[in-house]
C-alpha cells in the first residue's frame, strides 16, 4: 500500500488515449466478481436491494442461495442455508468461482447482505496489485488462532476480496485439513483468515495514502464520532491497525461498510450517483502506480 | 533652492497654498519628475503619475482573494447570504445540536442556535420561560431581526434534528429575490385548508418577509395572534404571514421533485411511505402537492431532511462532502435532469 503512493500522470480524470472516464477503464482492467450469501427468505427483503444498488456495478454479482430468483443471478449451493453453515457455504462459493469463473475475473469479493460496497473505489484500491499476487484485502483484525504473532484476518461483515492467485491457493488449501477447517461451522471470517494465512496468502493493507480506513466493519458514523464507542468496546482490542475515531478518520474513497440496512443502501446509492452538490469543485484524479509482483510491503500491527 | 521658476508656477496652479512638503530644501524630488521648464509637460506627468497610482491601487485590490481549495466554493456571481437559526432545547442540545454544529452549521454564512439553556460549545441565544412553540417562533425571529438582520438575505429556521445542504439551498435561492415577500418549506395543507409549512422541516424566510413579520405582524393582534398555539405553531405562523401578503413558495425543483423532505432521506428513496405509521400518515394526509404511490420524488439537489438517529448526520455529511467515486465524471445530474426524466422507478419496492 505504501508503495502505491507514487502517482503517475494520466492527463487528469480521463484516459488520454481514449477519453473515457477512468472508472470505465478500470471496469475493463480490474474485473471483480462479487458474491453474497443469502437464502430465499431474504431474496426480496435484502438481496434484491443489493442487486439494485451496488451489486449491479460489480463486473458480475452472484447470490449463493438454495433457490433461483427472477431478478437475481443465483448459484444454487449444495450446503443448506443456515447460519451455522456459513463457513461451509463460503468454502463452496469460492470453490465454485474457482472452478467455473476464474478465467473471467481478476478479483473475487465476498460481501454480506448488509454490506455497502463502493465498486469504483474497490477497483481503484485494487489497481496497483497484480491478480497473480497472493493477497487479499478487507478490514484487518488481529488473528489469534494461528501460531504467529502478527497475523491478521478480514472482517466478514465489510467483506473481503481475494486475488485470482489467492483464490487458487485458498481452494487448494481446502483439501488440507491441517490448513483449513474441514467442518462447516465456526466463524466464517476467522476460518477464512486462518486458511488464507496457512496457504501463504498475504493479508493486505487496504488503507489509503493517509492511512485512513477504506473498509470499515460498521457504519461510517462509528468511525467519525470519537465517543460513539466506549474504549472498552471489543473493537479497540481487535483492530489490527490504530482504531482512532475522528471526523477525518475515513478515506475519501471508501470501499465498504457494514450494518447497512436496506433503506440505507438506497441512501448511499443516491448520495454516490444521483445527488448533485451545487458548486462542487471537480477533482483531478490519477491512477495510482502499480506495485510489481512480490514487492508488496505490509506494515505490521500497531495497535497494542 | 533648486527650483526653477516654472516649477513654482506649476505648483501654484495645483496647490493653492504652499504645503510643507513642497517647499524648502526638503522638497521630495518625486514631485518634480521633470526638470525641464515646460509647464505643459509637467502637468501631463503629474496626471500620468496620478493615473499610475490609481492603477496600482486597483491591481492590488483585485489580487486580494487567493483561491482556496474547498469542496464547494460559491459561484462567481454574488451568492445569496444565508443566516441559519437552529432551534434546540437544553435537555437535548448536548446530544443533538452539538452534531449540527460539528457538521452542516458551518456551511451557513452565519448561524445561531436558539435554546432554553446555555451551552459552552453551542453558545445559544437563550430564551427562558417560552414553552409554547408559537411564542418561540415569535421570540426567535424577533431576536434575529434585532441582532442579525443585516447579515443575510435569507433566514433559514431549522431544528436540531434537520440535515441541511446549504449549498443546494443557495442554488435554489439564487434565482429568487430576497426583497420579495416569500417563504419556503415543506408545504402542507391542513384539514381547514390552511396552507402552512411542516414544523419538522426547514423553513426559509426572505429578508423582506422577516422584516415585515417582525415590524408589522408581530405587534398587531389582528394580523398575528399572540396567544399560545400548542401544536399549531406553524399554522399560526403561516396564517400570520399570509395576512401580510407573504407568499408560500414552491421549494420543489424544475421537475417537481422535492428538495425539502419531511422525513429522513432513506425513507423517501425506495419503499413507499406507510400510512399506518403516524409520522408518514401526518404527511400523506396533509401534503400540499400531489403524492403518487405514497411517495414523493427526491430532487438530485435535496436541501433538507429529517434525522431520527443523530449519528446519521455524520454519515450524510461524510457522504455528501468527502466521499468520491473514483474515476467517475463529476455529477451533472442537475443539468441532465432537464433533458431526460430523472427516474427512481427502478427502485420502487414491488
Amino acid at each position: 500500500m505504501l508503495t502505491a503512493l507514487r502517482m503517475r500522470e494520466n492527463g487528469g480524470q480521463d484516459n488520454q488515449v481514449t477519453n473515457e472516464p477512468l472508472a470505465t477503464q478500470l471496469e475493463r482492467e480490474v474485473r471483480v466478481a462479487c458474491f453474497v450469501l443469502t437464502t430465499p427468505k431474504y431474496h426480496k427483503s435484502r438481496a434484491v436491494h443489493i442487486q439494485r444498488t451496488w451489486g449491479k456495478r460489480c463486473n458480475k454479482i452472484y447470490f449463493m442461495t438454495s433457490q433461483p430468483d427472477d431478478e437475481l443471478e443465483t448459484i444454487i449451493l449444495t450446503k443448506p442455508d443456515q447460519y451455522e453453515v456459513l463457513w461451509g457455504k463460503t468454502k463452496e462459493s469460492f470453490t465454485y468461482l474457482y472452478e467455473h469463473k476464474r478465467h473471467e475475473f481478476d478479483w473475487f469479493m465476498k460481501a454480506d447482505d448488509d454490506t455497502y460496497v463502493f465498486v469504483e473505489n474497490l477497483r481503484h484500491m485494487l489497481y496497483p496489485y497484480s491478480p497473480d499476487e497472493p493477497i487479499y484485502f478487507g478490514f484487518n483484525y488481529k488473528l489469534f488462532n494461528v501460531e504467529a504473532k502478527n497475523a491478521s484476518y478480514m472482517s466478514g461483515g465489510s467483506g473481503y476480496v481475494l486475488s485470482r492467485e489467492a483464490l487458487r491457493l485458498f481452494v487448494h488449501g481446502l483439501n488440507d485439513s491441517s490448513k483449513c477447517r474441514p467442518e462447516d461451522d465456526s466463524a466464517e471470517d476467522v476460518e477464512a483468515g486462518a486458511c488464507l494465512f496457512k496457504t501463504n496468502v498475504t493479508a493486505g493493507d487496504s488503507r489509503d495514502d493517509k492511512l485512513r480506513n477504506r473498509f470499515y466493519p460498521m457504519m461510517p458514523y462509528s468511525s467519525l464520532m470519537s465517543k460513539y464507542n466506549g474504549m472498552d468496546f471489543w473493537f479497540f482490542k481487535y483492530a489490527y491497525y490504530n482504531p482512532r475515531a475522528c471526523m477525518d478518520c475515513l478515506s475519501d474513497y471508501p470501499v465498504a461498510f457494514h450494518y447497512v440496512e436496506p433503506r440505507e443502501l438506497y441512501s448511499f446509492n443516491y448520495l454516490s450517483y444521483m445527488f448533485d452538490l451545487f458548486g462542487r469543485q471537480p477533482t483531478v484524479e490519477h491512477l495510482p502506480a502499480r506495485i510489481p509482483l512480490g514487492q508488496v510491503i505490509i506494515p505490521p500491527s500497531d495497535n497494542r | 533652492m533648486q527650483l526653477k521658476t516654472c516649477h513654482l508656477a506649476s505648483m501654484r496652479r495645483f496647490f493653492n497654498t504652499r504645503r510643507f512638503i513642497l517647499s524648502g530644501k526638503n522638497k521630495i524630488s518625486i514631485l518634480n519628475p521633470c526638470s525641464s521648464c515646460s509647464p505643459r509637460i509637467c502637468s501631463t506627468l503629474y496626471k500620468l503619475l496620478f493615473l499610475g497610482m490609481l492603477c496600482m491601487l486597483v491591481m492590488l485590490l483585485s489580487e486580494r482573494d487567493a483561491s482556496i481549495n474547498k469542496v464547494a466554493t460559491p459561484p462567481a456571481t454574488p451568492s445569496p447570504r444565508i443566516f441559519c437559526i437552529i432551534s434546540t432545547y437544553g435537555y437535548r442540545q448536548s446530544t443533538t445540536a452539538i452534531h449540527i454544529k460539528r457538521t452542516w452549521a458551518n456551511h451557513c454564512d452565519r448561524f445561531l442556535f436558539v435554546s432554553d439553556d446555555s451551552h459552552e460549545e453551542i453558545e445559544p441565544a437563550v430564551f427562558l420561560k417560552v414553552p409554547d412553540k408559537w411564542h418561540q417562533y415569535r421570540a426567535h425571529l424577533e431576536y434575529v431581526h434585532r441582532y442579525h438582520f443585516d447579515e443575510a438575505d435569507w433566514f433559514l429556521y431549522a431544528n436540531d434534528d434537520n440535515f441541511v445542504v446549504v449549498e443546494n439551498l443557495r442554488h435554489m435561492l439564487q434565482s429568487k429575490n430576497p426583497d420579495e415577500l416569500v417563504y419556503f418549506g415543506c408545504k402542507l395543507r391542513s384539514h381547514s385548508n390552511q396552507v402552512y409549512m411542516y414544523d419538522r422541516a426547514a423553513i426559509i424566510f426572505s429578508s423582506a418577509t422577516l422584516q415585515r413579520f417582525v415590524l408589522q405582524a408581530l405587534p398587531d393582534e389582528s394580523i398575528c395572534g399572540s396567544g399560545e398555539m400548542g401544536g399549531a405553531a406553524t399554522e399560526e405562523l403561516s396564517r400570520c404571514l399570509s395576512n401580510i401578503n407573504v407568499q408560500a413558495g414552491d421549494s420543489r425543483d424544475h421537475l417537481g421533485h422535492h428538495r425539502i423532505l419531511p422525513l429522513q432521506l432513506k425513507e423517501h428513496l425506495n419503499i413507499p411511505l406507510n400510512a399506518s405509521l403516524e409520522l408518514h400518515k401526518n404527511f400523506l394526509d396533509r401534503s400540499y402537492y400531489q403524492v403518487e404511490n405514497n411517495q414523493i420524488p427526491v430532487s438530485v439537489r435535496f436541501i433538507s431532511s429529517h434525522i431520527e438517529y443523530m449519528p446519521d448526520a455524520y454519515n450524510l455529511y461524510y457522504m455528501i462532502y468527502q466521499v468520491k467515486q473514483f474515476g467517475l465524471p463529476p455529477a451533472n445530474n442537475w443539468q441532465e435532469a432537464g433533458e431526460e426524466q430523472f427516474n427512481l422507478d427502478g427502485n420502487v419496492y414491488d
